[in-house]
C-alpha cells in the first residue's frame, strides 16, 4: 500500500473519530478538527467561487460584454468596508444585491407564497369520502386561524379574534412539533452517515484502532488532570 | 448531607453521555445484526417517481445538486437513481450546482450513473448531458439561468464553451426544460425554484431533501406547486424498493429506525415520570422527612 | 453626509428592484435583456462577498498568531491549511485529483462530521427540556414524537397505526399551520421589501 493510499484512509477516519471527541468532552483533537475544517472550508469556497468569477464576470468581459467588467469593479467595492473613508462605497454592490433579491423575492412571493397557497386552500367540503372532507375541513380552519395569530394590532381588544388566534396557535404547535420531529430523524440521518463509512469493510481496521487510540488518550488525559486537582 | 436521588429523579435527571451512549449501541446493534424491515411508500416520494419515470425520451431535465457532504449520505440514492432512470429513459439532463463543496459529490455520483447503466447504453458529455459545476447561490442565480441560461455562465465546468456543446443548441431559457429536478439538502432554498422557475414559467418542480424540510415542502405539495418529493433516508429506501435499484439507503434505515424506537422510549419514559409528578399527589411530611 | 453616500444606495436599489419586477410585467425592447444583466450582477457579487468573509477569518487569525494570543498554534492550523486548499486549488485546477483529494480525506470529513454532532445534543435537549407543560406544548411534544417514530420503517412493523398517524400529522395540521406561516411570511418579504426600496430599513447599509 502506497502512502498517498494509506492516507486516503487514515486521515479521513482519523478526522471523523476526533470530532466526534466533542460528545464526551472538549478536547485538543477536536479542536484541531474545528479549525481544520475552517481552514478548509475557506480554502474550498475561495477556489471554487474564484472558477465561478472567472466563468461568469471575467470571460464574458472580454469575450462581447464588456459591461460586465463593470459587475468586477462592483464585487470589488464589497472590500472598502475595510477602508473608514471608503466604506460607503460598499453599499452600491449592496444596494444592486438586496434590491435585485427584493424584487425577486416579491414577484415570487406573490404568486408561490400567496395566491397559489389561498387558492389551494379552496378544498371540497361536499364530495369526496368523509375522511377527506374533514381533513379538508380541518386544512382550511387551521390555516386561516394560523394566519390570524400573526395579526398583532388589536388583536387581544376583541375576545372573538383572540380565541380565533389561540386555536390557530394549536395548530401552529402541530407544524412546529412536526418540525422538531423532522428535525430529530435528520440529524440522527446525519450521524449515520458517518457511521456507515467508518464501518465500511475497507475503513473498519483503521476505524477501530484509531478509536481505541483516541480513547486511550481521553481517559490518560481526564485521569492526569484528576490526579493533578488538589 | 445531601439528599440521596431516587431512582425515577435519576432517570429524570440522566446524564447526557448516558443518553449519547445509548444512541450509539442502538445505532451501532443493525451493523451486526440486521433488522429486515420492510419500507411502506409514502403518496409523495409515489408521485416523485411517477413523474420521474413518464418523462418522455428527448425531454430536457435540469437537475440541481445542493447537497453536502454531510447530508448526500440521506439524498445519495434518490439523485443518483433518479439520474440513472432519466438516462435509461433517453432524456437529457442539465447539471448545475448551488453549493460550492458539492460538485466532487455529482462526479462520485455520476461515476455511479454510468458503472449502473443498462448493457449497451452509452452516455456521450456535451450530447446527452452537460454539467455547468457550481453557480453562486443566490436566487439572482436562478433568475438569471431561468433567463437566459448562456448568459449566466459561457462555459461548462471543464472549461468548454456552452455553445459549443451539441445538447445546449435548442437551450436557451428556462422555458427550454420539461422538468426540475431540485436536490435542495438540508438548505431549505427550493423556493428559489418555486418562485423564480415553477411560479414563473409553469415548468414542473420535483424535490429530492432531506427530512428537516419535510413538513415545509408538504405544503407545496398539497397545494400542487411541487410534482413530488424525495426526503431523507426513508425516501431514498423508498425509491430504491419501488425501482428495484440497489443503494444504500435501505440499509441506513435500519440504524435510524432502532435508534428512533429507543429514544421514543427514553423520552416517554421521560414525559411520564415528569407527568405524574406534576399531577401526583402532594408530598406529605411525617416524623420530619417528606414522603 | 453626502447624499452619494446615503441617498445614492437607495435610489440604486430602488432602481435595479423595479427593473426586476416590471420586466416581469412588460415585455420592452431591451428590458429584458437588462433585467438579466441586473441579475447576473446581483449573483457576481454575491460570489465576491464571500472573499469578503474569507479576508475577515484571515485577518483575525493571523492576528492570533502574531500577536501570540490563547490558542494561536490552531490558528497556524487554520491558516496553513487554508493556503494549502488555495495553492492546490490554483494550481491544479478546481476539477483536478490533487483538489479533489484533499476534499475527500480533511474537508469532506471533517465537515460530514460536525453536522452529524448535533444528533446528540439533539437528543439530549429533547430529553431534558421536551416537556409537556401546557396544552400548547403538549401537542408540541406529541406531534413531534410521533412524527419521529411514525416515519420509520420499524414502527409500521409494531402497527401500521403509528406511520398512519404521522402521515396525518404531515399532511393536514402540519400544513394547515405551515399554510398560515407561508402567507404570512409572504406579506413579511413584500411588506419589508417595501420598505427596504423607499427607503424607511436602512439596516443593510451597515453603519455610517
Amino acid at each position: 500500500m502506497s502512502v498517498v493510499e494509506f492516507l486516503t484512509i487514515l486521515l479521513p477516519v482519523s478526522f471523523t473519530i476526533f470530532v466526534m471527541t466533542l460528545a464526551y468532552d472538549d478536547n485538543p483533537l477536536y479542536e484541531i478538527g474545528a479549525y481544520l475544517l475552517i481552514g478548509s472550508s475557506a480554502g474550498w469556497s475561495a477556489v471554487v467561487i474564484i472558477d465561478f468569477l472567472r466563468k461568469s464576470a471575467w470571460t464574458p468581459s472580454f469575450t462581447g460584454k464588456p459591461l460586465y467588467f463593470l459587475s468586477i469593479l462592483l464585487g470589488l467595492a464589497l472590500f472598502a468596508r475595510y477602508f473608514k473613508n471608503y466604506r460607503w462605497l460598499y453599499r452600491y454592490p449592496m444596494a444592486i444585491v438586496i434590491g435585485t433579491g427584493v424584487g425577486l423575492a416579491i414577484n415570487g412571493a406573490i404568486g408561490a407564497q400567496i395566491t397559489k397557497q389561498i387558492s389551494a386552500n379552496f378544498l371540497p367540503l361536499v364530495s369526496g369520502a368523509p375522511m377527506t372532507i374533514f381533513n379538508n375541513l380541518l386544512i382550511i380552519i387551521g390555516s386561516m386561524t394560523s394566519l390570524s395569530y400573526f395579526l398583532f394590532t388589536d388583536r387581544f381588544s376583541n375576545k372573538y379574534l383572540g380565541g380565533i388566534s389561540k386555536i390557530g396557535r394549536l395548530f401552529l404547535m402541530a407544524t412546529f412539533g412536526a418540525g422538531f420531529g423532522s428535525v430529530m430523524t435528520f440529524r440522527i440521518e446525519t450521524i449515520i452517515g458517518r457511521i456507515d463509512y467508518l464501518v465500511l469493510p475497507a475503513n473498519l481496521y483503521y476505524s477501530i484502532v484509531v478509536t481505541i487510540l483516541v480513547l486511550a488518550y481521553l481517559i490518560g488525559r481526564d485521569y492526569l488532570r484528576r490526579k493533578k486537582q488538589p | 448531607m445531601a439528599e440521596k436521588k431516587s431512582l425515577i429523579d435519576k432517570i429524570q435527571d440522566l446524564d447526557p453521555k448516558i443518553i449519547y451512549a445509548i444512541l450509539l449501541v442502538s445505532l451501532l446493534i443493525p451493523y451486526v445484526r440486521p433488522l429486515g424491515l420492510p419500507i411502506p411508500i409514502s403518496p409523495e416520494t409515489r408521485a416523485y417517481w411517477d413523474y420521474i419515470t413518464h418523462m418522455p425520451p428527448g425531454s430536457v431535465v435540469a437537475v440541481q445538486l445542493a447537497s453536502d457532504p454531510s447530508t448526500i449520505p440521506q439524498t445519495r440514492s434518490s439523485h443518483q437513481i433518479t439520474i440513472l432512470r432519466l438516462f435509461e429513459q433517453d432524456c437529457k439532463v442539465f447539471f448545475f450546482t448551488l453549493r460550492d463543496d458539492a460538485p466532487p459529490l455529482h462526479e462520485e455520483m455520476m461515476k455511479w450513473v454510468e458503472a449502473h447503466l443498462s448493457a449497451g447504453k452509452t452516455i456521450t458529455y456535451g450530447v446527452n448531458y452537460v454539467n455547468i459545476g457550481y453557480v453562486a447561490d443566490a436566487e439572482a442565480t436562478i433568475a438569471s439561468l431561468v433567463a437566459d441560461v448562456k448568459g449566466l455562465v459561457e462555459q461548462d465546468a471543464y472549461g468548454n464553451s456552452l455553445s459549443s456543446l451539441p445538447m445546449m443548441a435548442d437551450i436557451n431559457t428556462g422555458a427550454d426544460f420539461d422538468l426540475v429536478v431540485w436536490n435542495d439538502g438540508s438548505r431549505g432554498i427550493y423556493m428559489y425554484a418555486l418562485r423564480q422557475w415553477r411560479e414563473k414559467l409553469g415548468t414542473p418542480l420535483v424535490i429530492i431533501a432531506a427530512t428537516i424540510n419535510k413538513p415545509g415542502i408538504m405544503n407545496y405539495i398539497q397545494s400542487g406547486q411541487v410534482a413530488g418529493g424525495a426526503f431523507g433516508v426513508d425516501g431514498g429506501a423508498q425509491i430504491e424498493t419501488i425501482s428495484g435499484y440497489l443503494g444504500d439507503a435501505k440499509k441506513a434505515t435500519e440504524p435510524g429506525s432502532l435508534s428512533a424506537l429507543t429514544l421514543t422510549i427514553l423520552l416517554l419514559v421521560s414525559n411520564t415520570i415528569y407527568i405524574s409528578k406534576r399531577f401526583g399527589k402532594q408530598p406529605e411530611i411525617k416524623g420530619g422527612e417528606v414522603k | 453626509m453626502a447624499l452619494y453616500k446615503t441617498q445614492g444606495p437607495i435610489v440604486v436599489a430602488f432602481l435595479s428592484a423595479l427593473i426586476v419586477i416590471v420586466s416581469n410585467f412588460v415585455d420592452a425592447p431591451g428590458l429584458g435583456q437588462l433585467s438579466t444583466d441586473v441579475k447576473s450582477f446581483g449573483a457576481i457579487i454575491a460570489g465576491f462577498a464571500l472573499f469578503v468573509g474569507l479576508l475577515g477569518i484571515m485577518q483575525s487569525h493571523v492576528n492570533n498568531v502574531t500577536k501570540r494570543k490563547p490558542l494561536w498554534q490552531y490558528s497556524v492550523l487554520l491558516v496553513a491549511v487554508l493556503v494549502l486548499f488555495i495553492a492546490v486549488g490554483l494550481a491544479y485546477g478546481a476539477n483536478s485529483t490533487q483538489f479533489l483529494w484533499i476534499y475527500d480525506t480533511i474537508y469532506g470529513p471533517l465537515t460530514a462530521t460536525t453536522y452529524s454532532l448535533l444528533a446528540f445534543w439533539v437528543c439530549s435537549a429533547a430529553y431534558r427540556a421536551f416537556k409537556p407543560r401546557n396544552l400548547e406544548s403538549g401537542i408540541l411534544v406529541f406531534t413531534g414524537l410521533l412524527t419521529f417514530f411514525g416515519i420509520q420503517p420499524i414502527a409500521s412493523v409494531i402497527s401500521p397505526i403509528f406511520y398512519n398517524i404521522q402521515s396525518f400529522i404531515m399532511s393536514v395540521p402540519n400544513i394547515a399551520g405551515s399554510r398560515g406561516i407561508v402567507i404570512g411570511i409572504g406579506l413579511g418579504v413584500i411588506g419589508f421589501g417595501l420598505r427596504v426600496l423607499l427607503g424607511w430599513d436602512r439596516s443593510w447599509m451597515g453603519a455610517d
